[in-house]
């Protein structure tokens, strides 16, 4: 027992003087809270730069042109006469689209012919193209269903066969998450499952790496009792981070909670447990700090859109899904989404719960057969 | 060299792998390009010939596949647990409210949560549900005895023609690879060099190699360049050589930060962190993800020191129109001084 004490103190003397594992708990959780949304503060594209040519020239036209100023998400920035200098612009990125009326808009209208506006858009920006696109959809449709209306008066109607599109039927298409289609709701829970994961890899496995390259009372005990002192050092300052990180962090950015704690922890517990034992695992297969921290650095892209909330599961090569089941981030942020964002029941994500367990049970045995080799090459 | 390099193993896959590897890992992750056959929920209760047909009309679609629900709550669980991207509902008495022009709604819940796949869905949704219902309506305006070459303009007055440049069929890849490719490259050259200055080759000042370490990052920025052709869309006649030549500025700045990191003194983990700090968030910058314009200030403003941001609108016009103002690049070179006082520090330690 007094072994284990004494190895205790000697870890945790050894961490409180480890200046980057330290430099990575609190700097790089506290720049990443703030860094990583400053970009997506605003939520939606406001309004884009769009070049209008206005070929007609008619009341009905300038009917469209001020629906479509009137638009949260479009923004004349000039009008323009040459559809090939237009265009040129918009792929050059000066302009982020392009409104053409052609000519004999009004004209075609009043024969009773469907008239058509061009709208051309940078599709190197998929947010900005989405909002233009939607912006004039919705213009568009005002304007029509106002000419319907016309139609319906001229002709003497009072029912509603001329008012309606589709007359009598409507399509009511509503989002069931994200009601607001925010970029925070949608990035964040996500990215900060994401980011602890990440932290905690890089500071548990420097931790490792550091204690194995040196030698000390651990030499002297045996692998569970290293497990066990390493986790009650590394793990309670990560818990707490979740915490905050999971909670108020979110919150301050006005994205959704919808998840019971009791129950996010239920799954936090086997995700911090399984991440623990796959840091400790990596640090004793390194030799040098900085590359586990290098490499954790440049996996990060990959598992962010590998994790099922950007591009469909449904779609990733064989090799990823394999791979998806063996990071404890990857679960784990597709459970924080369905329970935190969509408010799916516990009881719906078992199969992510128990692979979580199973990554703990799994990594928690390599970590141990880790250290027992290190242990029996430290005493040869 | 071959010497270091063995002794190094990390650096050695740094240099020579990791480029590849990762960015080949990227892209496999979008190679489906177009995200196709996403699982949608459907509930029929009314069971007609016309929920059927509409059905089949969603069905038709490449992007989605229906699965058919019995039981409301099972579909509001799926939809909850992502297993389905969104749920059309057909509802009782759907029929008879058609058949008495009472006003019938089809619900159709998505998944705001998985913003791009909800964008994706969104159109195609509305083409297959609406192409139906047009055909509905318009049998509507007959038995109202509207004209037939009346009723296409009568259904829609005004159309819209939607075009998309320079990324015509919307193309995840193209839309997402070329700056995640831009984002690692800047990073792998940062660690390259942080690597080379605190573990030089043995018996070899650091300052020996930096040029020959900047110039294989280089090569490897000419290679990504090269593989992604088909995804950049080059117009006719532009070659490749303006973009390479413009990553060249872009190595300044990262050659700076890393030399001006070792120079504190710290561990090298230490500055790892720190300069992942700086370039992990790149991507997020760039203005592919949100434009800048409607970044806040301060995002604009920090964007404004990662070298990934100046060189990324300049690769979109060019790969847009076949010409950039490559020459904006300029201010990339600001830190030459500071590089070249770093050198010389660097070259009389080692003397």
């Amino acid at each position: 027992m007094s072994d284990w004490r004494a190895l205790w103190h000697e870890q945790a003397r050894a961490l409180l003087s480890d200046r980057p594992v330290l430099l990575t708990f609190f700097a790089g959780l506290i720049l990443y809270v703030f860094l990583y949304p400053l970009p997506y503060l605003h939520q939606v594209a406001g309004a884009q730069p769009v070049l209008l040519l206005d070929q007609d020239n008619s009341a009905t036209s300038r009917q469209l042109v001020r629906a479509l100023q009137a638009s949260p998400g479009i923004r004349f920035s000039a009008t323009e006469q040459s559809i090939a200098e237009a265009q040129r612009q918009v792929r050059a990125g000066d302009s982020k689209g392009l409104v053409l009326i052609p000519p004999q808009f009004e004209q075609q209208i009043r024969r009773g012919v469907p008239a058509t506006v061009v709208v051309s858009a940078d599709a190197h920006y998929f947010l900005s193209y989405g909002t233009i696109a939607e912006q004039v959809v919705q213009a568009s449709s005002a304007l029509s269903g106002e000419i319907r209306l016309q139609r319906q008066l001229q002709h003497g109607h009072t029912a509603a066969a001329y008012g309606d599109r589709y007359p009598g039927l409507q399509i009511n298409m509503v989002p069931a998450s994200n009601l607001k289609m925010g970029y925070l709701d949608y990035v964040l829970p996500g990215l900060f499952v994401l980011i602890l994961h990440q932290v905690m890899i890089i500071c548990v496995g420097i931790a490792t790496v550091r204690q194995h390259r040196q030698s000390g009372r651990w030499q002297r005990c045996r692998s569970w009792q290293i497990l066990a002192v390493q986790a009650s050092l590394l793990l309670p300052p990560f818990l707490l981070a979740a915490c905050w990180y999971l909670g108020p962090a979110l919150a301050m950015y006005q994205v959704t909670l919808l998840a019971a704690l009791p129950a996010l922890w239920r799954l936090l517990l086997p995700f911090f447990l399984a991440s623990f034992f796959l840091a400790v695992s990596l640090g004793l297969l390194f030799r040098h700090r900085d590359s586990l921290s290098q490499m954790m650095v440049l996996v990060s892209m990959p598992l962010l859109f590998t994790a099922g909330f950007v591009w469909p599961v449904e779609s990733l090569p064989a090799p990823w899904l394999a791979l998806w089941g063996l990071i404890p981030s990857q679960p784990m942020m597709q459970a924080m989404i369905q329970l935190n964002q969509m408010a799916a029941p516990l009881s719906a994500l078992a199969d992510l719960q128990r692979i979580l367990w199973l990554l703990t049970l799994g990594w928690g045995a390599i970590a141990l057969a880790l250290w027992q080799r290190k242990l029996a090459s430290a005493r040869v | 060299m071959w010497r270091w390099l063995r002794r190094d193993p990390w650096q050695a896959f740094i240099l020579l792998l990791a480029p590849a590897v990762l960015v080949a890992a990227l892209y496999s992750v979008f190679a489906a390009r177009l995200p196709v056959a996403l699982p949608v929920g459907w509930i029929d209760q009314e069971q007609i010939p016309l929920s059927r047909q509409l059905g089949r009309q969603l069905e038709a679609s490449p992007v989605i596949t229906l699965h058919s629900f019995a039981d409301e709550k099972a579909a509001q669980t799926a939809l909850a647990t992502g297993e389905i991207y969104a749920l059309v509902q057909i509802p009782a008495g759907f029929g008879a409210a058609l058949r008495r022009q009472q006003g019938a709604t089809i619900d159709v819940r998505y998944n705001g949560q998985y913003l791009l796949l909800a964008r994706r869905l969104s159109a195609p949704l509305q083409q297959a549900l609406g192409s139906e219902l047009q055909q509905q309506a318009a049998l509507s305006l007959t038995a109202q005895g509207v004209p037939l070459p009346a009723q296409a303009a009568q259904l829609a007055p005004i159309r819209v023609q939607l075009t998309a440049e320079n990324n015509q069929s919307l193309d995840y890849a193209a839309f997402l690879v070329p700056p995640l490719a831009l984002s690692v490259w800047q990073v792998l050259v940062l660690f390259a060099l942080l690597n080379l200055l605190q573990r030089p080759p043995p018996g070899h000042a650091p300052m020996r190699w930096l040029v020959p370490v900047m110039l294989w990052m280089w090569l490897w920025g000419g290679a990504g360049l090269w593989l992604m052709r088909p995804l950049l869309g080059l117009p006719s006649g532009a070659g490749l050589m303006l973009p390479w030549l413009g990553l060249l500025p872009l190595m300044v700045p990262l050659a700076t930060v890393a030399m001006l990191l070792v120079r504190t003194g710290k561990e090298a983990v230490q500055l790892v962190s720190t300069g992942a700090a700086f370039l992990t968030p790149a991507m997020t910058y760039m203005g592919v993800t949100m434009p800048e314009g409607d970044m806040p200030w301060a995002a604009q403003w920090w964007a404004q020191w990662i070298p990934s941001s100046h060189y990324m609108p300049l690769l979109q016009s060019y790969s847009g129109i076949g010409t950039a103002d490559w020459l904006s690049l300029w201010p990339m070179l600001l830190p030459l001084p500071v590089m070249g006082l770093l050198i010389w520090r660097f070259q009389r330690e080692a003397v």
